[in-house]
């Protein structure tokens, strides 16, 4: 649905866009992150047929971004970074105004209105003048005026930002029904949760150049490595290292607290609370750490590569495929994986096989 | 381009205004009030000045300013057309509309029009009927029905230049702030013309006040044109980015001086090819000459214009009037002045150039307009005194030609008028960039052809001229009129 082929945008000397090369497949979400000034807008707004590439090609649903820039815009909805309503107006005036200018008859429109505002809760608010909405009311109606024209793609640029977490939940709802009815729809955010309950693939972006892009277990794989798991222990944990040795490579050792990585804890986990309990070393608690997108986010932006270098996660399917390009690799990356959250301890050597 | 788009764009915007008391408020007193004070104070300066005929011609100038104040609302909707909404972060979600760039800049213009027209319009009709209520002498003998047109074009005129000035500024900024600062550009041009149009209505100068109308409406077509020709959703939100960068331009005009493609050639895809004299004698010059055959038809149509204004052109132009009164006069050769009188040519053509960018061309086409228009007021003067143009003698226009002009003049007149379609081109670039350029881009290809075809070849052939003057031209003449 979406394709763009080593997109180049520069502004003067200034190169926003750095060759970026993405696929979105129809009704897939993918979410595009990046710090601020990374070129996402710029990138969205490319593929939006505003902008056009100083190099490169993009296609999107089928249409050239430059050649048939105005049949990409029909077939595309744009929600901005900023709502930027026209204050004086009425939301069904203004929806009216935006479906007449996408080409929608006046009934048409009237209709999709009525039912969008009512999905979004502002039916009630339609009398209204814009300027009196909060921040939240005043970024659906922007949402609803990017879906007025039921367009097949949409491009969602901090979609929930100023909303209250009920309204958030009826924006996130929304987006599940879109993705459901095979909407494709490239998702900007700075909300990695977000991201992650909405995302079927997430694309990185730093300094105009796209660093890495995968689905969340590709790319968590990559930059945190297995699973990490922590025993709490009911005394001092340096006592249960021999007990264990063997069986897994620990990780840190901190008081009652030790931590190992394994892909297969199915097998793993409770071979080691038998050996603990065959020790005489009681086990209070085992469980897997919680490893966030933020995490592997601020591995990406930090610089560095992943734990497995370019290429597949080793466990991952063909058609799986996590990859870190080149580019980031020049633009700092040296390789290491550092778990930066956690205090590590022990020394590592990742990207074998765990016994 | 959508007619719908246009109207849904424009009907939008006056909603938006009229709904805006801060504007409404000061355009219903301009209406409603102004036009009241104005017939008051008629009345007061009739008992005053004691002269009512003094008065009488003030009328029209009176309707004028009624007309005018109004319809000077439009510099400000228009000057926040674009800069307002890109300032309120709305401009992105409309730019995102399939819509054309010329449906999104008109539908702004003609919004930026509506209300301050009717607004004026009103005005005017209060004013009329006022006078005509409180007034009827006045009414009846100040204001004519040719007055009341020429004010309400002039009126319209005026206003369709200042927002066509203005959404062009409006367009190229990137705050309201500095979009007041650069209307400027056009305040002062408008109330220059509003003085002019004061000093002529008082004087009932008709003829002059029509001639204005049509410069006035020229003028405003000439904005519109380029403002449509300008107007690039892609430039208005790169100039987030945008900044001066000297260095970028001087490379890229360089790139255009060392290397000939066409208008339109994205810079980056250029050879990068060093400058040839053989290869821009041989393929670039005649590919140049191709690509400018239309400002070339418009340098000779003014050529033309010239020579068939000529005649009239005398009582004008003292000096052109002063050139009958030299027929006859054979200087003594001069090399020096030869090369002297080239380089000034080539200056002279030079300047015009220049001064095409902010004129739209029309500098650059003077210089064949007057060429021209002095010959022909020569030959015109010499045939009514009497001169023949099939025989040869002192007095005939023949002789004129084959002595004074053709010598030099069939080097220096096509010079003149390639010079010229070069200018025009310069001040074209401005209006309608072709596609793959940008407003800058395309000024500064069209600057570096204009340098590289005066250095290679206008400075030679003016310098030849120049020469054939001074060395042909001085013997012809001695050997047709006699030392």
């Amino acid at each position: 649905m979406i394709e763009a082929d080593n997109l180049h945008k520069t502004f003067g000397a200034f190169h926003a866009v750095r060759g970026v090369t993405l696929t979105v497949a129809p009704g897939e979400v993918v979410a595009l992150l990046g710090p601020n000034g990374a070129g996402k807008t710029t990138t969205v707004r490319m593929l939006g047929a505003i902008l056009k590439p100083t190099r490169g090609r993009a296609r999107v649903a089928g249409y050239d971004v430059v050649e048939q820039a105005r049949d990409v815009r029909r077939v595309v909805g744009l929600l901005t970074e900023f709502p930027g309503l026209y204050l004086r107006m009425r939301p069904q005036e203004y929806l009216h105004f935006f479906g007449a200018l996408q080409g929608m008859d006046a009934v048409a429109s009237a209709h999709r209105a009525q039912r969008l505002l009512q999905q979004f809760g502002l039916w009630d608010a339609r009398d209204k003048r814009l300027d009196s909405f909060s921040k939240g009311m005043k970024q659906k109606i922007a949402l609803i005026r990017a879906l007025i024209h039921d367009p097949p793609v949409l491009y969602l640029d901090e979609p929930t930002t100023a909303m209250d977490p009920h309204s958030a939940r009826v924006v996130r709802d929304a987006m599940m029904e879109l993705r459901a009815a095979r909407r494709t729809i490239l998702l900007t955010t700075h909300n990695l949760t977000e991201a992650e309950e909405l995302a079927d693939r997430i694309v990185i972006i730093r300094g105009g150049a796209l660093v890495a892009e995968g689905t969340i277990e590709q790319l968590t794989h990559r930059f945190l490595g297995m699973p990490l798991w922590e025993l709490r222990l009911a005394q001092p944990a340096t006592a249960a290292a021999p007990a264990l040795d063997g069986l897994v490579r620990i990780e840190a050792i901190e008081g009652v607290s030790l931590r190992f990585r394994t892909n297969d804890a199915r097998h793993v986990n409770p071979q080691i609370v038998s050996r603990l309990a065959a020790a005489g070393i009681p086990v209070v608690a085992l469980s897997e750490m919680p490893r966030r997108l933020e995490d592997v986010y601020l591995e990406i932006i930090a610089g560095h590569t992943g734990r497995f270098g370019e290429g597949t996660i080793p466990d991952s399917g063909p058609a799986e495929r996590a990859t870190v390009t080149g580019d980031m690799r020049r633009n700092g990356g040296n390789g290491d994986i550092g778990l930066a959250p956690l205090p590590v301890t022990a020394s590592h050597d990742e990207g074998e096989a765990l016994p | 381009m959508s007619l719908s788009a246009i109207r849904l764009i424009a009907r939008r915007e006056v909603n938006d205004t009229l709904t805006d008391w801060r504007i409404l408020v000061p355009i219903f007193i301009l209406t409603f009030v102004l036009p009241q004070i104005l017939i008051a104070a008629s009345s007061v300066a009739i008992d005053f000045v004691g002269d009512r005929g003094s008065i009488i011609r003030l009328i029209p100038f009176a309707m004028l300013l009624v007309g005018f104040i109004p319809a000077s609302f439009s510099l400000i909707t228009a000057l926040e057309s674009f800069v307002g909404e890109r300032e309120r972060n709305s401009l992105e979600a409309l730019l995102a509309m399939p819509i054309s760039d010329n449906a999104l800049y008109l539908g702004k213009l003609i919004s930026s029009l509506i209300p301050p027209l009717m607004s004026s319009f009103l005005a005017m009709a209060v004013f009329g009927i006022s006078l005509r209520v409180r007034e009827p002498d006045l009414f009846a003998r100040g204001l004519t029905f040719e007055y009341l047109t020429v004010v309400l074009l002039l009126i319209m005129a005026k206003a369709v230049m200042m927002v066509a000035g203005a959404v062009i500024i409006s367009s190229h900024t990137t705050s309201i702030r500095a979009a007041n600062l650069l209307a400027s550009f056009i305040l002062l041009p408008t109330a220059a013309i509003v003085q002019l149009e004061a000093l002529l209505v008082i004087g009932q100068r008709r003829d002059m006040l029509w001639l204005s109308v049509v410069l006035l409406m020229v003028i405003a077509a000439v904005l519109t044109r380029t403002g449509m020709g300008t107007f690039n959703r892609e430039e208005i939100l790169s100039r987030e980015h945008e900044q001066l960068n000297m260095r970028q331009i001087a490379t890229t005009f360089t790139l255009f001086l060392r290397e000939y493609q066409p208008a339109g050639t994205p810079p980056e895809t250029y050879t990068g090819a060093s400058f040839s004299l053989r290869r821009f004698y041989l393929a670039e010059l005649p590919a140049l000459l191709r690509e400018y055959r239309l400002p070339l038809l418009v340098a000779l149509l003014a050529a033309l214009a010239g020579a068939a204004a000529g005649p009239a052109l005398g009582g004008f132009f003292e000096r052109i009037g002063a050139s009958p009164g030299r027929v006859g006069v054979t200087p003594e050769p001069d090399v020096a002045l030869g090369i002297i009188t080239g380089a000034a040519n080539s200056l002279r053509l030079m300047i015009t150039a220049i001064l095409a960018i902010f004129s739209f061309g029309i500098f650059s086409l003077m210089v064949p307009f007057f060429a021209f228009g002095g010959v022909s007021y020569v030959t015109a003067a010499l045939a009514a005194g009497g001169g023949s143009w099939f025989e040869l003698g002192p007095a005939s226009p023949l002789q004129f030609i084959l002595g004074y002009v053709a010598p030099h003049g069939l080097i220096e007149l096509p010079a003149a008028i390639l010079g010229a379609a070069l200018g025009v081109r310069i001040g074209a670039a401005v209006m309608a960039p072709p596609r793959g350029f940008t407003v800058g881009q395309n000024i500064m290809w069209s600057l570096a052809q204009f340098a590289r075809v005066w250095a290679f070849v206008l400075l030679p052939m003016f310098l030849l001229a120049g020469l054939v003057q001074q060395l042909v031209t001085t013997r012809i003449l001695a050997a047709l009129y006699g030392a």
